[in-house]
């Protein structure tokens, strides 16, 4: 007789109940990966966008400092790619693999001659988080007489 | 009718409770639950903790920069190693290939009114004074702690105005009141600056 009256759930009820749990927790957990991802990558583009300002400036020193060495450095049309791990010039041009800035931040300057008084500086701060490759551009055009 | 008596006894024997199979099994669930969530709470506020600290070293630094690039290249026409601009057997950087740091005297630059104005490390914080203050100002706020500030001139030719150097420490000040946290590397925030500028009114 008790076990007559014993009352349980039924199979649906458990699995609506089940499956509502689910998403739920599903959702929670990927709000949570997107906003933790998130953070990091701003945290990681306040520091590139310190080191790309920072090339800035010593690149507009160097152009203060001589013109014409610094124009030197730039190649017409396609322009020449720096490497720049430290504020100094890189021995030799090209694309950098190896030398990172906090082991994470690859900082790349592209120069580009316009005319004779004219030097189009592309500054790219890059890094990798889990797969995909951020990156924090900073383009100026540096003249003789400013 | 139905007794009152006989209704009381009946339900006695109806209510229902939770077995200990079940409470042990909920108990365990919210156990398993909870900690769960608040370590995900943890995380997510540690990662913000960070990415405001370093927001707010960023933007001291970069204000403190600006302004002393700024008034460097703009305003100064002099480098001296003591308030008394007038004189100028304190003249620094006026000769070729001459340097001056600002690590064992401080670095006085003389506007174009004759007065001296300057920056300065006073116990962790960036402050300027000038002649035309009646007090120092402090330039960085008490929740960063700059840790190095060296300022430079170097001049290369006679023909050229001489360049300042500056280099700038800066780090969010911990609970411990230093720039280090111990066990916590989420509690660090620190950036260097590094900048150089020509006195163009030199």
């Amino acid at each position: 007789m008790s076990k007559k009256l014993q009352k349980g759930f039924s199979l649906i009820e458990v699995l609506v109940f089940v499956t509502i749990l689910g998403l739920f927790f599903v959702a929670a957990a990927a709000i949570t990966l997107f906003s933790l991802r998130n953070m990091k990558v701003s945290e990681h583009r306040i520091i590139a966008t310190h080191y790309a300002e920072e090339l800035l400036s010593w690149m507009k020193n160097e152009k203060d400092d001589n013109w014409n060495d610094f124009m030197d450095n730039a190649s017409a049309g396609v322009g020449t790619y720096y490497c720049f791990s430290s504020l100094s010039w890189p021995a030799s041009s090209g694309s950098c693999t190896t030398e990172k800035l906090d082991s994470i931040y690859t900082r790349q300057a592209l120069l580009t001659l316009v005319n004779s008084s004219q030097v189009s500086v592309n500054i790219t701060v890059n890094w990798d988080d889990s797969n995909i490759t951020y990156s924090v551009p900073l383009n100026t055009v540096f003249t003789l007489w400013e | 009718m139905i007794n009152s008596s006989k209704c009381k006894v009946k339900s006695l024997k109806f209510m229902e409770a939770f077995t200990l199979l079940e409470t042990i099994v909920v108990v365990t669930i919210i156990g398993l639950v909870l900690p769960a969530i608040f370590s995900i709470i943890f995380i997510i506020l540690q990662q913000q903790v960070k990415v405001l600290r370093l927001q707010q070293v960023k933007k001291e630094g970069d204000f403190v920069m600006s302004l002393m690039e700024y008034t460097i290249r703009e305003k100064a026409v002099g480098i001296y190693n003591d308030s008394d601009v007038s004189d100028p057997a304190h003249a620094q950087c006026t000769a070729k290939n001459s340097s001056y740091s600002s690590d064992t005297r401080p670095l006085y630059l003389k506007d174009n009114n004759n007065n001296w104005f300057n920056y300065y490390l006073d116990t962790g914080l960036v402050s300027s004074n000038a002649a035309i203050f009646s007090e120092a100002l402090n330039l960085t706020t008490d929740k960063v702690l700059a840790s190095e500030l060296q300022i430079t001139c170097n001049r290369t030719g006679l023909f050229s105005p001489p360049t300042i150097a500056i280099r700038l420490t800066l780090c969010y000040k911990t609970s411990a009141g230093s720039c280090a946290s111990t066990g916590r590397p989420e509690d660090t925030a620190s950036m260097t600056y590094n900048s150089r500028v020509k006195l163009n009114s030199y």
